[in-house]
């Protein structure tokens, strides 16, 4: 339950594959990205994939009539939850960016939505199974120790006692 | 559905061809002194009319009968060969690092502050340098009488030189640091010079020896397939050359030392050697780690003879140091499934006076290495190794520590070097005692390739 | 678009299934849920984060239903440390039959060997990503690995230094450290 993959595949109204390439393109990204305000998220990522033949989108893919947009994550919640707490973060973002596939509804059932057009995973494989907020903690621990481990070799024991103290305080 | 299968290392290899292949790569050339002379085409006719003088006189890698005075090679910048107006085909033949250059990847490379390219000697990395004239020489007499001659021919031609750098081994076979440097070289298939313990070792601890197509273009390589080559008559037998001038303070190295293995309660001839991966004398850690053993050091089919299987957590030879870092051999997995298409074939010598023995003061005297490296790609064989294997730790199993040697530019405090062992060690602050002072990415033609160049 | 967050890089790698790839990928998949011989190289390998398979056999339409696809399409996405280039090369060389088995069934799939006309499928069948976010941007695989190690050694010697003099606080640290010094 640590590592649950999520994806979400919709239909791109015709028409409308610039325009949504240029909301996500336009979305912040790093600490501000719409994911990080999203708790339990290990990973997320949109992905637009192009199907029409056209001179900037030339490739067809096994025959997908149209072009496709992916939503796809690693969370450690239930994906009605994650959904949920999704779309509250994006706020007016949710209908820029799904407002350019078929059948977004306006107002309610979002969620319901999102949930009816998951994809499940035929195989998934996540090499570690640890809660994102466990993950965060141990890198930061880690980092604690290492440092305290070099300057470890010229302490008193005294001096040891209090900055393993202060290393292991939460 | 099964149609497209194709068996690795599904065809053989006859053999490499000594007179289309320039000398020192398949083996070293015995001669002590280096000249390496970067030189500039007025224009394509002239650069031309230059190299056919030069043809008579390039060194193949056929054996001697007797050993000559000096040898000659010759090795071309992607400018160089723009310079010469060599065809469009054939320049875009090559791979995007040559083509670049090694200043335009110096991020890549951790060639910053210090190290980046603003602070390299002039000409070097500015598209200036077109062609790398390599002498090795006897004697003092035979090298200048050689300069003197390619000056001459140089003059003759319109032909400027940009700058000459001389190197001279040092005694025993060591560089600055006090380390037998050299020795670990990639013994090639069909080469006709195997050496045990060179090679790679593959699943079944069986040594293998490496592909010739892994150094030099046209030719089967570890995948089992002709390494991607120039168009012909330029395809077959030329190699790759990363030149690298890498200055060492022999000064601060020393005193660092000193105050890591007082600080760490350790004898500093064992620091040097964890640090390294091999004792002064060039004894591997992992074969003799209470010491250096002089009976493994001078055996060359000994002292190359080990793969780190039965070391896994570095007790012996530390994963973070400097000769596991650049060939790790069977550390990572698999064989040398991860390992064997990143070998290089190292030809450096050392430069400048060595200072004395036991001095911690600069001298104010330059003094360094001369890297120059041979390989089929150099994104995937230098670059990697570089960028990848010791200016991170990651993928040796280490972190984000890297080499202490050779690693990028050290913030100080913030990465170590651990010495594993029943009371680990932590070596840190790591220090910069290497520079680079400039550098160049080349070509070194095939003998058929030169001419056809020369008669372009 | 943007398909590296700090240390991670994402790759969508979508293509056509060929004839009995999808009862192929049946048995495959059913396989490597039940065998961890299967995926086991993966996990020593330690350079991907997450990774998953979806065979897609229908996809939504203009009307809001769904279509059937005339041929599957195998939807593959990963999270993983450095380069593609490096990505493949790496699974090629160290795992080639269970790359065949994975990528066989898709159209025009060369093989793992030679490389190039690999590397060349690959990025012909990849789809960059348009946002791309990862929580622990700076962290490799093996990172998380080594910190999730060290994380329940540290819980150890919390146990232990509970209490105790500084003395024997030197002691445990000591041990502490001889434990997980290949990870620190």
């Amino acid at each position: 339950m640590n590592c649950i993959q999520l994806s979400i595949l919709t239909a791109v109204l015709d028409g409308h594959r610039d325009a949504l390439r240029t909301v996500l393109a336009g979305l912040p990204t790093e600490h501000a990205s719409p994911f990080a305000r999203v708790a339990g998220t290990h990973n997320g990522r949109w992905v637009v994939l192009d199907t029409a033949a056209s001179p900037d989108a030339p490739r067809r893919v096994g025959g997908v009539p149209r072009p496709m947009l992916m939503c796809s994550a690693v969370i450690d919640r239930s994906a009605d939850d994650w959904l949920a707490n999704l779309l509250e973060e994006l706020g007016g973002d949710a209908d820029r960016i799904w407002g350019h596939c078929v059948g977004w509804p306006v107002g309610a059932n979002r969620v319901s939505f999102l949930l009816e057009h998951r994809v499940q995973p035929s195989l998934a494989f996540a090499t570690w199974n640890a809660p994102v907020d466990e993950v965060r903690e141990a890198l930061a621990l880690h980092a604690r120790m290492s440092a305290l481990a070099v300057r470890s070799r010229a302490m008193t024991a005294a001096q040891l006692h209090a900055a393993l103290d202060k290393a292991l305080a939460p | 559905m099964f149609r497209t299968l194709r068996w690795p290392r599904a065809r053989r290899e006859s053999g490499v061809r000594h007179d289309d292949i320039q000398g020192n790569v398949i083996r070293p050339y015995a001669l002590s002194l280096t000249a390496h002379q970067f030189l500039q085409f007025p224009d394509a006719a002239r650069g031309r009319a230059w190299l056919d003088q030069m043809l008579a006189s390039v060194t193949t890698a056929e054996r001697w009968d007797s050993k000559p005075t000096y040898s000659c090679n010759v090795a071309f910048t992607f400018s160089g060969l723009c310079a010469l107006r060599t065809p469009a085909t054939v320049l875009a033949s090559f791979p995007t690092a040559f083509r670049d250059g090694m200043a335009a990847r110096a991020d890549l490379l951790g060639d910053t502050g210090s190290c980046a390219p603003s602070t390299w000697e002039e000409g070097f990395g500015t598209g200036a340098a077109h062609v790398l004239v390599t002498t090795h020489a006897l004697d003092p007499t035979a090298l200048s009488e050689r300069l003197d001659q390619l000056r001459v021919l140089a003059v003759a031609h319109g032909v400027g030189i940009l700058s000459e750098h001389q190197g001279a081994r040092l005694p025993d076979s060591k560089e600055h640091f006090g380390y037998v440097d050299g020795i670990g070289q990639p013994a090639l298939a069909n080469s006709g010079v195997p050496t045990y313990g060179e090679g790679d070792v593959g699943m079944f601890e069986r040594w293998h020896n490496v592909p010739a197509g892994e150094i030099f273009h046209g030719h089967i390589d570890d995948d089992g397939y002709p390494s991607p080559a120039p168009p012909a008559p330029f395809g077959h037998n030329g190699t790759f050359v990363v030149w690298r001038k890498l200055q060492q303070d022999v000064a601060r190295f020393r005193t660092w030392i000193h105050e890591q293995a007082s600080s760490l309660g350790m004898d500093e001839s064992l620091l040097r050697a964890k640090l390294m991966g091999r004792w002064d004398d060039g004894t591997p850690l992992a074969l003799s780690p209470e010491g250096p053993n002089t009976a493994i050091a001078s055996d060359a089919d000994r002292r190359n003879a080990f793969d780190y299987r039965d070391d896994p957590d570095g007790f012996r030879c530390p994963l973070g140091a400097h000769i596991r870092r650049t060939n790790p051999r069977a550390s990572l997995g698999f064989g040398d499934a991860l390992t064997g298409r990143h070998r290089i074939l190292r030809r450096g010598t050392t430069y400048g006076p060595p200072l004395p023995p036991g001095v911690t003061v600069d001298d104010g005297q330059d003094r360094g290495i001369f890297f120059v490296a041979f390989m089929a790609d150099i994104e995937r064989q230098y670059e990697l190794i570089q960028r990848v294997w010791c200016n991170d730790g990651d993928t040796v199993g280490v972190g984000h520590d890297p080499d202490p040697i050779v690693g990028r530019p050290i913030v100080t405090g913030e990465h170590k070097m651990t010495i594993p062992g029943p009371t680990p060690r932590f070596v840190s602050p790591l220090a910069r005692v290497v520079t680079t002072r400039g550098g160049e990415y080349l070509w070194m033609p095939s003998i058929t390739a030169l001419r056809a160049l020369a008669s372009l | 678009m943007s398909d590296s967050a700090g240390q991670a890089t994402a790759v969508s790698i979508v293509v056509g299934i060929r004839r009995l790839g999808r009862s192929w990928y049946r048995l495959l998949f059913f396989l490597a849920r039940h065998v961890r011989y299967i995926t086991a190289p993966m996990r020593r390998q330690a350079f991907i984060h997450f990774c998953h398979w979806m065979v897609l056999t229908d996809v939504p339409n203009e009307d809001g239903g769904r279509s059937r696809l005339p041929r599957p399409v195998l939807w593959f996405e990963s999270n993983y440390d450095g380069d593609v280039t490096r990505y493949m090369d790496t699974f090629a060389r160290t795992i080639p039959w269970r790359m065949r088995a994975a990528w066989m069934p898709t159209r025009g799939f060369p093989d793992v060997f030679p490389s190039g006309p690999f590397h060349e499928w690959t990025v012909d069948n990849a789809f960059e990503a348009s946002h791309y976010w990862v929580a622990y941007p700076s962290a490799t695989t093996k990172d998380v690995g080594r910190a999730l190690r060290v994380r329940g050694e540290v819980d150890v010697l919390r146990r232990a230094i509970a209490g105790a003099p500084p003395e024997s606080v030197a002691e445990h640290w000591t041990a502490f450290l001889a434990r997980t010094q290949r990870d620190l």
